[in-house]
């Protein structure tokens, strides 16, 4: 579906990708996880054809991004909100669709099905800049699945969103999912790629560290399941492959007033990876 | 493809369109304030008169003495500018176009001899050429032409010889003339000029038979200001579009590039033509402004909102390559607008500023206004200012595309 082979792009005077390799299969919802500044945005613009890469190649179902009929089979999400305050959420959607080449009978329904997609029927006459945060961010996604794209590329969607409104973009992902699409999704944050990917890409300083499911990742690079067992004058602390193992054989154990297990997920994979926390300093 | 692309240009268009409707500070700047402007300016201007020394274009057809004195005089101080023109057709050319008010021609045989008795177009009279609409401007020009050759005459006449050649040359015998010229002397000296018929006369021809309201002379400014916020506004609607990611959301598209910046460029030249018809149909109909011919205005209208639609897609992309240079922009097309007489007109300004604003697109366009208008230029005047207006639109456009292609590949 999305394939990218050594990428190279140089920003300004920042190499933003240095030599990035990537295969998104069809039907899967691909995370592309990284710390800010990784690469995640700039590979999103080649993959839809912005920026051409410097180096190497990049390809949507072997077809070159950079051609138009290419782009009919993707949708992009900007990480920044791209809509147009002035008009309603039913004008953004109706004019994105028309100048996409939706065809002129089929819009409307096109777009009567994405409002209650996202639930902003009830607002649909209103103009977008007296809505929420979290309400133009599901307007922003729904405007990328006007041409009912094969690919959908998702930029980090819940930046800045509530709780809410970050629940409902999930479930768009899921429906997006169901529907039989394909979509790259990239965050800085883990819980999100657990939840969502199929697969998860590790992304830093424009390089792709490592790629699987979350199992796989966290099986590989994760390191092994610390035990810590509390007592009074300190803690012991216990790695292991067998957590249930060492706290059975601990059950009896009088001293300790507490016992603590952390099973390696994420966040220990891109520690293992990049020897930094993946939120270095906040998002 | 292209019809798509076609279609695409006009979805676009007309996004921009209801987004103009949309934003009411670009509404006031792009229609009401022009309307204000011409309004305000009308009024203000009723039939006013250029300040310091007027410019004269002389055309020497002479070439002799008493011509070269002649401008002598005009030149001294408290007198008038000079400036050279090549012959008749390029001086009555630079008035017609408001370049200066007054021309001035001075024929072969200037100064020399006329019968005693000719009649006031006898050849050797100095014409003047004048731009109606400048009265009071040509009133002292040409004050100070009839002054200049009452001086020259009376100098020439005090002269050894002088009267007397004149007056043999009208055929009077050498005792005669000398007999008549003593006698003449006198009266000039005594300040009687009465009996001095051989001075060379001076007759004022104008080239414009209809003389301008103080509207129609500030309607075609208030559409240089209206053509001012079409260019601001659409400009910057296209940075805006630039930083708010909907321009990259349209080329992430599967569409081509080109209908992304057609569109923008569609709904600006129609806003341009639009708002420059309105104020047009509010000159005419509501402040009696004439119109040549309405195809004449017609094409006035569209070369003008071509000209800048192709100014604004310049400037637009000059601003994306460069960040936060709107404001700066915004100045260019200030300095342009008053220097092509959009504040100001032109014949207030001192002469290197007249040259100097053929740089700016804003002199033709207000040049069209007042050549479908009172200026009453013909086909092939008119074909001139068009054809300017036609080839900065052009320019701006290529220059657009060079700098956009240049943008992309980065
Ligand atoms: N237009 C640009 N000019 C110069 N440098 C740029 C430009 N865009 C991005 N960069 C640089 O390229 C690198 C990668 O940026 P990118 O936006 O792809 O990161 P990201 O992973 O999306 O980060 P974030 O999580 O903050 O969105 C960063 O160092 C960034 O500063
Ligand atoms: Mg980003």
């Amino acid at each position: 579906m999305l394939r990218f082979e050594g990428v190279r792009k140089t920003l300004g005077r920042v190499e933003a990708l240095r030599g990035l390799s990537l295969h998104v299969e069809q039907g899967e919802v691909f995370g592309l996880l990284g710390p800010n500044g990784a690469g995640k945005s700039t590979t999103m613009s080649i993959a839809c054809g912005l920026l051409a890469p410097d180096e190497g190649l990049a390809r949507i179902n072997g077809a070159n991004p950079r051609d138009a009929e290419a782009r009919r089979s993707i949708g992009l999400c900007a990480q920044d909100l791209a809509l147009y305050g002035k008009l309603t959420a039913r004008e953004n959607l109706g004019f994105f669709a028309k100048a996409a080449g939706v065809p002129g009978r089929s819009i409307r329904r096109r777009v009567d099905e994405l409002l209650d997609l996202i639930g902003l029927t009830d607002r649909a006459g209103d103009r977008v800049d007296r809505y929420s945060g979290g309400m133009k961010r599901r307007l922003n996604f729904a405007v990328a699945l006007v041409h009912d794209p094969e690919l959908v590329l998702l930029d980090e969607p819940t930046v800045g969103v509530d709780p809410h409104s970050r629940t409902a973009i999930f479930e768009l992902v899921e429906r997006v999912r169901a529907g039989g699409k394909t979509v790259v999704y990239t965050t800085h944050y883990m819980e999100e790629a657990q939840r969502l990917c199929d697969r998860v890409g590790i992304i830093d300083h424009g390089r792709l560290l490592e790629v699987g499911t979350v199992p796989e990742l966290v099986k590989r690079r994760g390191g092994r399941t610390v035990v810590t067992i509390e007592r009074g004058e300190g803690n012991e602390r216990i790695e292991t492959t067998t957590p249930i193992a060492v706290l059975a054989a601990h059950i009896h154990d009088a001293d300790a007033t507490g016992v603590r297990v952390d099973v390696p997920d994420l966040e220990s994979v891109f520690l293992s990876l990049t020897g930094r926390e993946l939120r270095d300093g906040g998002d | 493809m292209i019809r798509k692309g076609l279609r695409t240009t006009l979805v676009i268009g007309l996004k921009d369109l209801t987004l103009v409707g949309r934003e009411p500070s670009v509404l006031f700047f792009v229609l009401l304030f022009p309307v204000i402007f011409g309004l305000l300016f009308g009024a203000i201007f009723s039939g006013a008169a250029g300040s310091g020394r007027s410019t004269v274009l002389v055309v020497d057809e002479a070439g002799n003495e008493a011509s070269t004195h002649f401008i002598e005089i005009l030149r001294e101080p408290d007198g008038v500018e000079i400036e050279n023109a090549a012959d008749r057709a390029a001086a009555e050319e630079r008035v017609r176009h408001g370049g200066v008010a007054v021309a001035l021609v001075i024929p072969a045989g200037f100064g020399e001899a006329s019968p005693i008795g000719a009649s006031d177009d006898a050849e050797g009279s100095v014409r003047l050429v004048a731009d109606a609409s400048r009265r009071a401007e040509v009133g002292v020009v040409s004050g100070m032409v009839h002054g200049a050759v009452f001086r020259l005459t009376a100098e020439l006449a005090q002269r050894p010889g002088i009267a007397e050649q004149w007056l043999e040359a009208g055929g009077a015998s050498p005792a005669r003339s000398s007999m008549i010229a003593a006698a003449m002397r006198s009266a000039i000296g005594a300040g009687d000029n009465r009996e001095v018929s051989l001075r060379p006369r001076v007759t004022v021809e104008s080239v414009h038979v209809v003389r301008p309201s103080s509207w129609e002379l500030t309607f075609p400014q208030a559409a240089a200001w209206a053509l001012v916020g079409c260019v601001s506004g659409f400009g910057a609607s296209l940075t805006s579009e630039r930083a708010s990611g909907t321009l990259q959301r349209l080329r992430s598209l599967p569409i081509p590039g080109w209908p992304i910046l057609a569109g923008k460029a569609l709904a600006c030249f129609v806003s341009a033509v639009v708002v420059l018809s309105a104020l047009q149909v509010v000159a005419s109909v509501g402040f009696g402004s004439r119109v040549t011919s309405l195809v004449a205005v017609g094409l006035a209208v569209a070369m003008s909102a071509w000209a800048f639609t192709g100014l604004m897609m310049f400037l637009a992309s000059i601003t994306s390559s460069e960040q936060g240079s709107e404001g700066a922009v915004r100045a260019v097309l200030l300095v342009l607008a008053l220097v092509g007489g959009a504040g100001a007109p032109l014949y207030f300004m001192p002469n290197w500023m007249q040259v100097v604003s053929s740089v700016s697109p804003f002199r033709w366009a207000i040049l069209a206004f007042e050549g479908v208008s009172y200026r009453a230029f013909g086909f092939a005047d008119l074909a001139v200012v068009l054809g300017v207006l036609g080839l900065f639109g052009a320019l701006g456009f290529v220059g657009a595309l060079a700098l956009s292609s240049r943008s992309a590949r980065g």
